[in-house]
């Protein structure tokens, strides 16, 4: 039927005789290209599959993760990139995935919580491309087919951006700074170049009702889904210059006989009261968690504790020993080899490590700071000289997507390598 | 299947480039850009039959549009499994400039003169056929060379490999130009 519609072609003025020959000859040509063709189908789509087949117990390896965010990449919009990613993910043996649930006010499952806080249960553009399917049911769905351990991630914690429904609908949500500085300079490293998002506001952790949402929602996904931990990260604290709205600082005054809090943000007592009502916040949702399903893994995935502490005001140290932590993925995104390693050998990383699992976050690149795989591949070598419970890679787009360096089919060859079954990492189980 | 309006010269030019364009941006959904041993005949078939099919688009009869689609698929597959590779989605390995000029106009020629040869099966005008597969070939050996080389220096500048994808970008809307001067032919 192919040969006859290439050669069907009607007459010309040209003369009987050579439009037979020139027919005649398109005729043989098809017929061997068809031919070729049906034989280079076969040949070459057996060869040109990927080949990474060979899988590792993913009980037994070490923690192989990624982050899927919203900003900076397309995996959770284009068609069939969710499946895609997991499946690619799974035949190179990693185990674990870290996928967005809260950014930018947006929940990324339905939420009824978020639908009464904001009035979208998702978010708006995620929801029309996948037509009101819940992704986060789909996820899991697929993960677990393909033996990945899925941890959402709840990557804004209390910031949200000035525009967000919920910034507006509750401004008596949002933390402030003296003489009413409402934001500040801060972004995720995929949105670190996007002047539009970087001035964000704070939902206030010392807010009961900002409390119960952010509570809410977490346990919305750990009742929701057949999820294995949730993850809370460096958002999940206060800037310090914050504090100075005015819920807060009736609180401080009832407990504090009246006085008001310091003027300077950075006071040692005013950041221990601010950082321990956090800590008490995190014990609530600890327990609320656990009372849900026991056995659901708290991770945290902080900046270094000098920082997350000075600046944040999120003594993640005090929550490890406190035992509020079930999983800590350290955000080590250095290109110094020197300063990653320093970062490592800090004494509170070294006490987390004694106490529960530890991972170390490596970034794999942004648009602004793309990473060589060289670069990758020798901090994985780090991590691994020290004994960490595993790696977990920021963030998916740049694990091998076009925003990296080298083609993506050797960034795939060289992730492979990495987590090859015989150069595999065999830990013992450690109990959460 | 007619969605060129009874066009003008440059009317079906600009539409043809536009389909081609496009069409290569909807073949990066299904076709990961790599280099030459990344693509294969199965790749390089799905991404030549995608554009085909926003190309044929603009052809009048629908025997033609299917024949073109059909032809299409064959070409790419054919060049591919031949070892000229699918051009149109694959970046050269070598960083060493005018290696990847004087390669890009060679396998571009190749390539585009194979593309052409399997459409001539489809053109029903045996002249517009048999000067079809030159402007192909044509289109091709200027096409990639620049594409390559502008991707080359966005690569470099950017340190992305997005760089050498919007170098072949530029591949396909010179190609979508320069076989879309030529399209007007097809038609009549």
């Amino acid at each position: 039927m192919i040969t006859n519609l290439f050669c069907s072609y009607r007459y010309s003025d040209r003369t009987r005789s050579s439009l037979q020959m020139n027919r005649v000859a398109r005729r043989c040509f098809s017929y061997l290209l068809c031919l070729g063709l049906v034989v280079n189908l076969t040949v070459f789509s057996l060869s040109s599959l990927p080949v990474y087949s060979q899988k590792t117990s993913p009980l037994t390896t070490e923690i192989r993760g990624v982050w899927l965010t919203n900003v900076a990449s397309g995996v959770l919009f284009v068609p069939w990139g969710i499946n895609r990613a997991l499946n690619q993910l799974s035949a190179l043996n990693f185990n674990t995935i870290y996928p967005v649930v809260w950014n930018r006010g947006h929940t990324f499952y339905k939420s009824t919580l978020a639908k009464i806080a904001t009035g979208s249960d998702t978010q708006p553009f995620l929801n029309f491309m996948h037509g009101g399917q819940d992704v986060l049911a789909k996820i899991v769905t697929l993960a677990k087919d393909k033996d990945l351990k899925v941890i959402p991630w709840f990557e804004y914690g209390f910031m949200t951006p000035h525009y967000s429904q919920l910034a507006r609908r509750y401004p008596d949500w949002l933390t402030i700074g003296q003489e009413g500085i409402n934001s500040i300079q801060d972004a995720p490293p995929e949105e670190i170049n996007n002047l539009l998002v970087s001035k964000q506001a704070w939902l206030n952790p010392l807010h009961p009702e900002v409390q119960e949402f952010i509570q809410g929602l977490i346990l919305e996904v750990v009742r929701d889904y057949d999820v294995d931990g949730i993850q809370l990260d460096d958002h999940f604290g206060m800037p310090v210059q914050f504090g100075y709205d005015r819920f807060t600082i009736e609180l401080y005054q009832q407990e504090h006989q009246g006085k008001s809090p310091p003027i300077d943000p950075f006071n040692s007592k005013w950041m221990r009261w601010r950082a321990d009502k956090i800590t008490d916040f995190m014990a609530k949702i600890y327990q609320a968690v656990k009372a849900v399903k026991p056995n659901v893994r708290i991770s945290l995935s902080p900046n270094y504790q000098a920082f997350a502490y000075k600046y944040y005001l999120q003594d993640w140290e005090s929550w490890v020993k406190k035992g509020l932590v079930n999983e800590l993925v350290l955000q080590v995104y250095r290109n110094d080899k020197n300063s990653f390693i320093a970062q490592l050998e800090q004494p509170s990383v070294k006490l987390a490590q004694s106490l529960i699992p530890v991972g170390i976050g490596i970034s794999t690149g942004t648009v602004g700071n793309p990473v060589k795989i060289a670069q990758v591949r020798e901090q994985v070598q780090i991590v691994r000289d020290r004994n960490f419970n595993g790696i977990s890679f920021f963030y998916w787009e740049s694990l091998w997507g076009y925003i990296i360096p080298e083609s993506p089919q050797q960034r795939r060859k060289a992730f492979f390598e990495m987590f090859n079954p015989k150069t595999v990492r065999l830990l013992h189980p450690k109990k959460l | 299947m007619r969605f060129a309006p009874r066009n003008t010269r440059f009317g079906l030019t600009l539409l043809w480039t536009l389909a081609t364009f496009d069409g290569f941006l909807l073949s990066l959904l299904l076709i990961e850009v790599g280099e030459k041993p990344d693509i294969g005949v199965v790749e390089a078939a799905i991404g030549g039959f995608v554009i085909a099919l926003l190309q044929g688009c603009l052809l009048k009869q629908p025997i033609f549009c299917i024949r073109w689609i059909l032809s299409s698929l064959l070409g790419w597959s054919m060049i591919t499994a031949i070892g000229i590779g699918g051009i149109g989605w694959i970046v050269p390995s070598t960083q060493i400039l005018p290696l990847r000029i004087l390669s890009g106009a060679v396998y571009g020629a190749l390539g585009g003169f194979g593309i052409g040869l399997t459409q001539w099966l489809a053109i029903p005008q045996p002249v517009v056929a048999w000067r079809w597969i030159f402007v192909s070939a044509a289109s091709w050996a200027i096409a990639v060379p620049v594409g390559s080389v502008v991707g080359m220096i966005l690569h470099r500048l950017t340190q992305l490999f997005l760089g050498e994808v919007m170098g072949l970008a530029i591949t396909w809307l010179l190609v979508g130009i320069l076989t879309g001067m030529n399209a007007h032919k097809l038609r009549s």
